[in-house]
């Protein structure tokens, strides 16, 4: 107790120095947070958008979708597609079940063809599972839901600009039927939109999933997309759809959305790896700045080091001393870094600032933080133990001086 | 507290053969030379002589702050030089009490705490320390100065609370490396008077290190050093 009472007052010895070392470990430490937060909302943020645009949280597919070659399209499609919707659609976990069809085709203006990737869906289920996540209309509006008026297409933006077209234009549509034969529609443009990359603009296409079938001459669907209530369910809902597929003798696949969302993948990666080495960095120059302030203040106490030992204070109690010393630093610094790091993320996240959008991509995404508590208390509790190691070496150092020595420093 | 009990007769500190050398660079440069010296207990002697004789180096090792490069040094009876490390700290600690000619006082703590200090090292329970402490502040005049930290103390007054702080916990012994260098007169006469005190009523042996002539003056022995030896030993007990 004695000591640790002396290493809590020796902070206010050289006030200047600790409030150097304070304001060393609260900006460090607090852009770090930062920098954890924001990675944390781009984690959180591209996990929902990729689930709520692109994968939902779980597909079905027949079982040989991944271990065969399809020698026609949807092949290996599902074909009891609406069985399996209706089987699966009051499950609690389960809020929409989406149907979708991707193939390769032609699109020509009458001049020029461009090959594209079209995807065939149900609009009206798609817009219902971007929910929260559409912020502004997508292309889903386009589509008219009268069934009368389903031969429409929308079309990426740069697909659009190569060929010439224009919303009310028509195009035509080619591609090869599920029996391997060619066949042709016409279909007039709702509508374009731009995605995550200016290539995947350049060639993606929409329709709706009857025109798609009608084109296939199917009544399959490539796969089906469920989306849950919650992001946290999904390994029990995929635990229960392989009880289920087991017990109704059916033979699909069953992926989770990260297993079908490689750009998700690859950005958590590359912000994993950023902040890792974020994170080493700004370490070091809070474990070096700490640790001079302690060897500093080793340094001035010499003889007072000198002075304890000579009363009887053992090398444990001289260590802890300035171990307790540094780990105050830690303590109050760990505080003030979190609540720097809260105020400068309230703060940024009321301005709605955007960030321009990365090499490749086509829009800018917004620079906002997620507070996560647990983060908050990890960054604590590193910045705890961070200086409270920095603070032992010179702690190691005092304990090591020798009585007579220590005495006569000046 | 002691752990081993000293009878009345038997020699607070006894120096024998003892030798310090200190090597600097590429000589060995001898500072105290083959000393044979008994304080006895209840002693009030002082080490006199001029800078550089090597009283302090051997107040060091009597204080075992410092190692004999030979002989050997006996606190009250046991060989200090066959101690381990932890040994020697707990003999610091429960035995040797120090006062420093800069008074050496920690900064950040009161009086009360740098008093403090020894006794809980020694794990004196607190109801006992307090009184302890108490009695010791008020005995050397600073019961109204507990609270202050040592920047708001004069020069004497931070003396006499590195006086109470060596004599707290009743060490056997207590040294003290010229206590009064840093005072002025009037104030070094009432710090020895304040010791001397001390040593009648509670018989604690105190060994200076001095060439100050009023503490060579107040002592009962004097221990000559020069050159690293002891050149002669008077004993100038007054006889009542």
């Amino acid at each position: 107790m004695t000591h640790l009472r002396l290493g809590f007052r020796n902070l206010f010895r050289q006030k200047r120095r600790t409030a150097i070392s304070l304001a060393v470990i609260t900006f460090g430490m607090g852009c770090l947070l930062l920098t954890l937060l924001h990675s944390r909302y781009i984690d959180w943020g591209l996990r929902e958008s990729t689930i709520h645009t692109e994968t939902g949280h779980l597909q079905i597919f027949d079982g040989r979708y991944f271990t065969r070659d399809e020698n026609t399209v949807l092949e290996f499609g599902l074909e009891d597609a609406a069985a399996i919707r209706s089987e699966l659609s009051d499950w609690p976990d389960v809020d929409l079940i989406l149907a979708r069809i991707d193939f390769m085709g032609l699109l020509s203006n009458g001049d020029k063809s461009v090959a594209c990737l079209c995807r065939g869906v149900e609009p009206a289920v798609e817009k219902e599972l971007r929910g929260m996540y559409r912020n502004a209309a997508t292309v889903y509006d386009a589509f008219n839901e009268d069934p009368e008026d389903r031969e429409s297409i929308a079309l990426g933006k740069g697909l659009a600009r190569s060929l010439s077209v224009a919303e009310g234009d028509y195009v035509t549509l080619m591609s090869t039927t599920s029996k391997g034969a060619l066949n042709a529609l016409d279909l007039k443009v709702v509508g374009t939109f731009s995605g995550y990359s200016s290539e995947y603009d350049a060639r993606a296409a929409v329709v709706p999933l009857e025109t798609a079938q009608m084109l296939l001459q199917t009544r399959k669907v490539k796969n089906l997309l469920l989306a849950l209530n919650r992001t946290e369910n999904t390994d029990r809902v995929h635990s229960r759809l392989l009880s289920w597929a087991g017990e109704n003798d059916r033979r699909l696949d069953f992926k989770k959305w990260h297993e079908r969302a490689e750009y998700y993948r690859s950005v958590k990666q590359f912000y994993d790896q950023m902040t890792g080495f974020m994170t080493a960095v700004l370490m070091i120059v809070v474990f070096f700045s700490t640790s001079n302030t302690v060897v500093m203040s080793v340094v001035e106490r010499t003889r007072e080091i000198g002075t304890l030992m000579s009363l009887g204070t053992s090398r444990a109690q001289t260590l802890r001393t300035f171990f307790f010393e540094g780990m105050f630093i830690g303590l109050i610094g760990g505080f003030l870094s979190m609540v720097f790091s809260w105020l400068v993320a309230v703060g940024i996240n009321s301005l709605d600032l955007e960030l321009p959008p990365p090499p490749g991509l086509s829009d800018g995404y917004p620079l906002l933080f997620r507070h996560e508590t647990v983060l908050y208390l990890a960054v604590y509790i590193a910045t705890l133990l961070v200086v409270s190691l920095s603070s032992l070496l010179p702690a190691l150092r005092a304990t090591r001086l020798k009585i007579v020595d220590a005495l006569g420093h000046i | 507290m002691n752990e081993i009990a000293t009878p009345q007769e038997m020699a607070a500190v006894r120096l024998q053969g003892v030798s310090r050398n200190y090597r600097l660079g590429k000589m060995e440069v001898p500072a105290v030379r083959h000393v044979d010296l008994e304080v006895r207990k209840a002693d009030f002697l002082v080490i006199a002589g001029p800078s550089g004789s090597g009283k302090t180096t051997l107040l060091n090792m009597m204080g075992l702050i410092d190692k004999p490069t030979a002989g050997m040094v006996h606190l009250s009876e046991i060989d200090t030089t066959s101690q381990n490390l932890e040994k020697l700290v707990r003999l610091r600690r429960e035995r040797i009490g120090f006062i420093f000619q800069t008074f050496n006082l920690v900064p950040v703590w009161s009086v009360y705490e740098n008093v403090e200090y020894p006794l809980i090292l020694n794990r004196v329970p607190p109801k006992q320390r307090a009184e302890r402490v108490k009695a010791i502040l008020d005995r050397v005049g600073l019961a109204e100065r507990s609270r202050h930290r040592p920047r708001e103390l004069s020069g004497g007054e931070r003396q006499r609370t590195a006086v109470a702080r060596a004599v707290v916990k009743k060490p056997e012994i207590v040294l003290a490396d010229e206590p009064t260098a840093n005072l002025d007169s009037r104030i070094g006469a009432g710090i020895l008077d304040l010791m001397r005190r001390l040593h009648d009523r509670e018989g604690i042996t105190f060994v200076f290190s001095s060439h100050d002539p009023r503490i060579i003056d107040m002592a009962d022995r004097v221990v000559h050093m020069s050159d690293g030896r002891v050149m002669k030993e008077v004993d100038q007990r007054r006889t009542s």
